[in-house]
């Protein structure tokens, strides 16, 4: 017992104060204290018969009730221990279910590793997401619906549908690869892919063949192999037709980590500017007549002028309708691609044993998400909570010490 | 004996330990309740009340934090000190169990006298020094089951017992 504060008469009482509690003989000098206890413990309140009788019957009353009421709910009573035994399956079966559900795997679509989207055929991975019109079935003109994603990944606030649920994904494709010829639709894409380190020039380079093999260009691109800080970046164009095909080429390359695609109807835009054109180039014809017919040089001056003016508009509204025509025929891609040691086999080529390791690594990554999601929700519930119950018993506990002390003012 | 049997309730065994739990701790339960309330009813009600909630939260009991009767005592005397707040809020306390504490039956006049001189220097302790001396004497807690009592280490509470005793002396011996 831990007494090295108290000095050593005090330590010497204390331990003859333990004797006597025990009944075990003390020394003649702590008679008196062994006395003492005896006297307080005589003085003190004692359980008269009848109070006890009253006790007991008490006692037996209530334990009886208990005892009747609840051999069900005793029996089902969850211990910390027992919490977690069964809690810890049950979450892990939550979590499965949950990346089951979030992969599509129950719907028939594959893992991303195992089944990059192919072109025209619309499978879709965890992580993919899309927004823009399917089977370029786009909405009425200037109406805008709901963006839709699967899988998480962000979308571009543009012309979209909803949701495109996996059995859909089976029979669409993520974007059509002809337009119809009435529309004018921009599209863009941004494609993240995982590698190898020492694999990601090699993906470099069959990203800028892939590229040129269905009329692309390369507008910029950034390649740096520095180990695991491996690093490639490319701004890619290419023909709105052709970029199905294309994400489908760069997707078949290594592992997809992400995949976001946009559609953005601009047949509005370029009606509104070709109409525009049609009527500056209508009024610089008026202007034209009007300026043969003009009788004064100071008539022929202002109505030239006025031509001069409609010819920069004219300049730039042909500038914005070959803009418009250029997004509406070319589509961007913005294409990363990351170094990593799980992509070490990735969809590039790699074994059974590869992709299986890339689905549980997926479904780990998944899973972690998951959790931490739960723990961001219930980390700050549980500590809110804890510290309200804190609180709460410290405050009880003080207003106990509270009526404790104040009992001998009341009582005195 | 312990309590750790208790959580399979409701078996006879377990269901016999707390008897046995009750029967060897419900008198000094309402020594140190009663002590502390100054009110033999209400004592009865606390102690009552306090075996209730042993009842009840048996299946949270646990040995490495003390015995069971440690664990009791600490129930009792949340019980007994909420019903000190209870009673502070709504009237004062009266103290009815004054006389039956010195009754010593056949004990000659001396014996007497010496209790009712023990009764008087508790009763004139501060409570926090009355409760200390009441669970070491009666409720015969070691000082580490004390500490968890009330609230403080072990060496605080044989610091707390010490000067409580202490001045528990001094106070006899002053009358």
């Amino acid at each position: 017992m831990p007494r090295s504060e108290l000095d050593p008469r005090a330590v010497a009482q204390l331990a003859a104060l333990d004797q006597i509690i025990a009944g075990e003989p003390v020394g003649e000098e702590h008679l008196e204290l062994a006395a003492l206890v005896d006297s307080v413990r005589a003085s003190s309140p004692t359980l008269d018969a009848t109070a006890q009788a009253r006790l007991d019957a008490r006692g037996r009353g209530a334990r009886s009730r208990r005892t009747a009421e609840s051999p069900r709910r005793q029996r089902v009573r969850l211990r910390p221990g027992r919490l977690a035994l069964a809690g810890g399956p049950l979450v892990a079966v939550v979590v499965a279910v949950a990346v089951v559900l979030g992969s599509g795997a129950l719907n028939g679509s594959a893992p991303r590793s195992i089944h990059p989207p192919a072109a025209g055929a619309g499978g879709s991975a965890p992580g993919v997401s899309h927004s823009g019109a399917v089977n370029g079935a786009l909405p009425a003109y200037g109406v805008s619906a709901p963006t839709g994603t699967t899988g998480g990944a962000s979308s571009s606030p543009a012309l979209t549908l909803p949701a495109v649920t996996p059995v859909q994904r089976k029979t669409t494709s993520p974007l059509p690869n002809t337009n119809p010829s009435h529309r004018l639709v921009a599209r863009g894409a941004s494609l993240t892919l995982a590698a190898a380190p020492d694999q990601i020039q090699t993906v470099a380079n069959e990203v800028v063949a892939s590229t040129e093999h269905v009329g692309g260009i390369v507008e910029s691109s950034n390649v740096a192999v520095h180990g695991m800080s491996s690093f490639a970046s490319f701004s890619l164009s290419v023909p709105s037709v052709k970029l199905a095909q294309l994400i489908a080429s760069l997707s078949s390359l290594s592992a997809v980590r992400s995949l976001d695609q946009a559609a953005t109807d601009i047949t509005s835009s370029y009606d509104a500017a070709a109409q525009q054109l049609a009527d500056e180039r209508a009024q610089r014809s008026a202007l034209i007549k009007a300026l043969a017919a003009a009788s004064t040089l100071a008539a022929e001056q202002s109505i030239q002028h006025k031509i001069n003016g409609l010819d920069t508009a004219i300049a730039a509204a042909t500038h914005h309708i070959g803009v418009l025509r250029s997004r509406g025929d070319n589509a961007k891609v913005s294409l990363e691609i990351v170094a990593s040691r799980a992509a070490a086999g990735g969809a590039g080529g790699a074994g059974p044993v590869g992709r299986a390791l890339n689905d549980a690594l997926s479904v780990l990554d998944v899973a972690l998400a998951i959790a931490l999601v739960a723990l961001a929700i219930v980390l700050p519930v549980a500590l809110v909570v804890f510290a309200l119950w804190w609180a709460s018993a410290t405050l009880r506990q003080r207003s106990r010490e509270r009526a404790l002390a104040a009992s001998a003012a009341a009582s005195s | 004996m312990t309590l750790t049997a208790l959580a399979a309730e409701p078996s006879p065994s377990g269901i016999e330990r707390f008897e046995e739990l009750y029967r060897s701790s419900a008198g000094d339960i309402y020594s140190y309740v009663a002590s502390l309330l100054r009110d033999a009813s209400a004592a009865e009600d606390v102690t009552a009340l306090a075996f209730e909630r042993a009842y009840r939260r048996r299946a949270l009991f646990d040995l490495r934090r003390g015995t069971p009767r440690a664990w009791l005592f600490a129930i009792a005397r949340n019980a007994a000190l909420d019903e000190l707040r209870r009673r502070g809020r709504t009237t004062p306390l009266v103290d009815d169990i004054a006389d039956e504490a010195v009754d010593v039956g056949g004990d000659d006049d001396d014996v007497a006298e010496r209790r009712l001189l023990v009764r008087d220097a508790l009763a004139a302790l501060e409570p926090r020094e009355r409760e200390v001396v009441l669970l070491k004497f009666v409720g015969r807690l070691s000082n580490s089951e004390l500490g968890r009592v009330l609230g403080c280490s072990e060496t605080a509470a044989g610091t707390r017992l010490h000067r409580a005793v202490e001045r528990l002396r001094e106070a006899c011996n002053a009358t």
